[in-house]
C-alpha cells in the first residue's frame, strides 16, 4: 500500500498538493479581483482583510496574483516533467535494451550534457531559442533528459537480465511486446519517482529563469518575475516578494515529500535518509 | 593509480572538446543571424552588416570557422563580444573572481557545516540532537534561494543591520550571498555524512578502536570519518555544479558582480560569442573539478593507489 510507509507525511503532502492544485485551478471564483488591472489608489497595501497578502506597487492583489502565478508555475513544471520523461524513457528503453552502436551514440551524448552544470545547459539553451515562457520550458525540460536516459537505461540492463524477460524471448515474443509488457512495468515505478521530484525542480529552475528576466515577461503574474519586482521593495513591503516566494517553496516542498513517500512505498531498497 | 590517472585525463579532454564542439554547432546551426540582430538593433545598414561579418569572419565555411574557433580556444583567444566589442576573454577575467570566490566559499561552508552537523546527527542517534540536524539539513535543501536570500537580507540587512544587502567589496558583503548559497549544499552533505557514518561506526574496527581505549572523539573525526569520505567527496564534487548555477541566482538577488549578471546581460543582447565563453567556462570549471574529485580518491584510500 502506497501510504503504508511515512503515511502521515504522505497523506499531508498530498493533502497540501491538493489544496495547492485546487486553489489555483478555482483562482478565478476564489478571488474578486483581476492579476492585472492596476489601482493607483491601493498601491503598496499591508495586508488586510480586503488583501491578504496586501498589494503590489501597481495596487494589484498579491494574493489573486500568487495564485494565478501557481498555475503558470506548476503547468511550466509539469509540461517541462514531461518533456524530460518522455524523450529520456525512450531513449533509455532503447539504448538499454538494444545496446550496440546506438547505445554508445546515446551514452556519449549524455556524458556531454552532464558535463555541464544543469542551470548552464538550461541557460545556453535559452539564449540559443530566445527568452521567453515556453522556451524556458523547454530549455528546463531539455535539461532534465539525460538524467531519465541514465536512469532507466540501468534499470533496462538489469531486468534484461532476470529469468522472465529470457523466458518470453524463448517463448518467441517480439522486442516490442517484451519492452512494453515485460520491461517498462518494471522501470515504471522509479521514473514515476522521478517525475515527481521533477516536477519540483522545474518549478524552481522556471521560477528562477523567469526571477532572472529571461522566461515571463512583466505583468504576467508568475513567481519569478512578481519576486524579482518585489526584490526592490523589500524593505517598505516584504509581502510583495516574500508571497511568491513562500507559495513556491510550499508548492516544491510537498511535491518533494510526495516523491519520498512514493519512493519508500514503490522501492524499498533506495530509502530516503 | 598512473594508468587511471592517465586514462581520466584523456577521458577529460574528450569531454571537454565535445562540450567545446556541442556548444559552437549548437549555437551556429541556430536560425537568426546575430549580426544582423545587433545592427537592426542599432539602425545600421546591410553594409555595415556585411562589413562586420566579414570582420567576424562569419562568411567563411563553418567548418573553416570551427577550426579557427579551437585554434583560437588553446591559445585563450574565446573570440570578441559583440556588444563591447572586446575580447571576450577580458569581459570573462574581470567577472570570474567574483563567482569563484561566492562558490568557494559557499563550498568551504556547506562542507565545514554539513559534516559538523551529519557527525554530530551520528553520533547522537535517535536522540533530539540528531532530529534537530535532520530537520535543519531537510529544511536547507528544501529552502529555495528565491526565499531564504529575501528572507536573509530581511533579518540580516533590514531589520538587524548587520551586513549590507547589495553590492560587493569587503568580507562583509560576502557572508550573505555565500550562506544562501551554501544551503542546500550544507542540506545535502550532512545527510550524506549521517547514513555514511551509520554505517561505518558499527564496524569491528571501529569496536576495536575503543577496546583500545581511544577517546571517542578520535574515533569519530579520524577512524570513522575518514573511511565515511569517498562518498562525500565525490558529492562535493557533483554540489559543486549546482553552486555553480546557483551563483547565477544569487548574484542576481544581491545585485552582486560576476558571470551570473554577465552570461544573463548576454543572454538578453544576444551576444552569442559571450554566451558561448561563459557556458564553456561553466562546463570546463565542472569537469576539471570532478576530475581532481576522482583523482583525489587515491589520497583518501591508499587500497585504490596500490591497485
Amino acid at each position: 500500500m502506497i501510504l503504508e510507509r511515512s503515511s502521515a507525511v504522505g497523506l499531508v503532502s498530498i493533502l497540501a498538493l491538493g489544496a495547492i492544485a485546487f486553489s489555483m485551478l478555482l483562482a478565478p471564483w476564489l478571488t474578486p479581483y483581476d492579476p492585472l488591472a492596476m489601482d493607483p489608489r491601493s498601491q503598496l497595501l499591508p495586508p488586510s482583510r480586503a488583501h491578504p497578502l496586501g498589494t503590489d506597487l501597481f495596487g494589484r492583489d498579491v494574493l489573486t496574483r500568487v495564485l494565478y502565478g501557481g498555475r503558470i508555475s506548476l503547468s511550466v513544471g509539469f509540461l517541462a516533467a514531461l518533456l524530460a520523461a518522455v524523450p529520456g524513457l525512450l531513449l533509455g528503453l532503447m539504448s538499454g535494451f538494444y545496446g550496440g552502436f546506438f547505445d554508445q551514440v546515446v551514452m556519449r551524448l549524455t556524458d556531454i550534457a552532464l558535463a555541464f552544470p544543469s542551470l548552464i545547459l538550461s541557460l545556453g539553451i535559452v539564449a540559443i531559442l530566445e527568452p521567453g515562457l515556453v522556451n524556458v520550458t523547454i530549455a528546463v525540460g531539455a535539461a532534465g533528459i539525460p538524467g531519465y536516459v541514465r536512469l532507466v537505461r540501468g534499470s533496462v540492463l538489469k531486468v534484461k537480465e532476470t529469468l522472465y524477460v529470457e523466458a518470453a524471448q524463448a517463448i518467441g515474443c517480439s522486442n516490442r511486446r517484451i519492452l512494453l509488457r515485460h520491461i517498462l512495468p518494471n522501470v515504471a515505478a522509479s521514473v514515476l519517482v522521478l517525475v515527481t521530484m521533477d516536477v519540483a525542480w522545474a518549478i524552481l529552475r522556471a521560477t528562477s529563469l523567469s526571477f532572472l528576466g529571461l522566461g515571463a515577461q512583466p505583468p504576467t503574474p508568475e513567481w519569478g518575475t512578481m519576486i524579482d519586482a518585489g526584490r526592490e521593495l523589500l524593505r517598505v513591503a516584504p509581502w510583495v516578494s516574500l508571497a511568491p516566494s513562500s507559495a513556491m517553496m510550499l508548492a516544491v516542498l510537498s511535491i518533494n515529500l510526495l516523491g519520498d513517500t512514493l519512493r519508500d512505498a514503490l522501492d524499498p531498497r533506495s530509502q530516503s535518509h | 593509480m598512473v594508468a587511471f590517472t592517465l586514462r581520466r585525463l584523456l577521458s577529460t579532454i574528450l569531454v571537454l572538446w565535445a562540450v567545446v564542439t556541442l556548444t559552437f554547432f549548437a549555437i551556429r546551426l541556430l536560425p537568426g543571424d546575430p549580426v544582423t540582430v545587433l545592427i537592426s538593433q542599432g539602425g545600421g545598414s546591410a553594409e555595415d552588416i556585411a562589413d562586420l561579418r566579414q570582420k567576424l569572419g562569419l562568411d567563411d565555411p563553418l567548418p573553416i570557422q570551427y577550426l579557427r574557433f579551437l585554434a583560437n580556444l588553446v591559445r585563450g583567444d574565446l573570440g570578441t563580444s559583440l556588444v563591447g566589442r572586446r575580447p571576450v576573454s577580458v569581459a570573462i577575467a574581470e567577472q570570474l573572481p567574483h563567482t569563484l570566490a561566492l562558490a568557494t566559499s559557499a563550498t568551504l561552508i556547506s562542507v565545514v557545516v554539513g559534516i559538523l552537523l551529519g557527525v554530530l546527527a551520528a553520533t547522537h542517534e535517535g536522540s533530539w540532537v540528531d532530529q534537530l540536524c535532520i530537520t535543519l539539513a531537510v529544511l536547507g535543501v528544501s529552502i529555495p534561494i528565491l526565499l531564504s536570500g529575501l528572507l536573509f537580507i530581511l533579518l540580516f540587512s533590514l531589520v538587524l543591520g548587520w551586513l549590507p544587502a547589495t553590492g560587493q567589496g569587503t568580507w562583509r558583503h560576502l557572508v550573505m550571498p555565500s550562506m544562501v548559497l551554501s544551503l542546500a549544499s550544507t542540506g545535502t552533505i550532512a545527510r550524506l555524512v549521517r547514513t555514511q557514518m551509520l554505517e561505518v561506526l558499527p564496524q569491528e574496527y571501529v569496536t576495536v578502536a575503543r577496546a583500545k581505549g581511544l577517546q571517542e572523539r578520535v574515533i569519530f573525526w579520524r577512524h570513522a570519518l575518514r573511511n565515511a569520505l569517498i562518498p562525500i567527496v565525490t558529492v562535493v564534487g557533483l554540489q559543486f555544479g549546482a553552486l555553480l548555477g546557483g551563483t547565477v541566482v544569487t548574484e542576481s538577488l544581491f545585485s552582486r558582480r560576476g558571470l551570473g549578471r554577465l552570461v544573463v546581460d548576454a543572454i538578453s543582447w544576444k551576444d552569442y560569442p559571450l554566451v558561448q565563453g561563459v557556458v564553456i567556462l561553466g562546463a570546463a570549471i565542472y569537469v576539471i573539478v570532478n576530475l581532481v574529485v576522482d583523482l583525489s580518491y587515491g589520497l583518501l584510500d591508499p587500497r585504490i593507489r596500490r591497485r
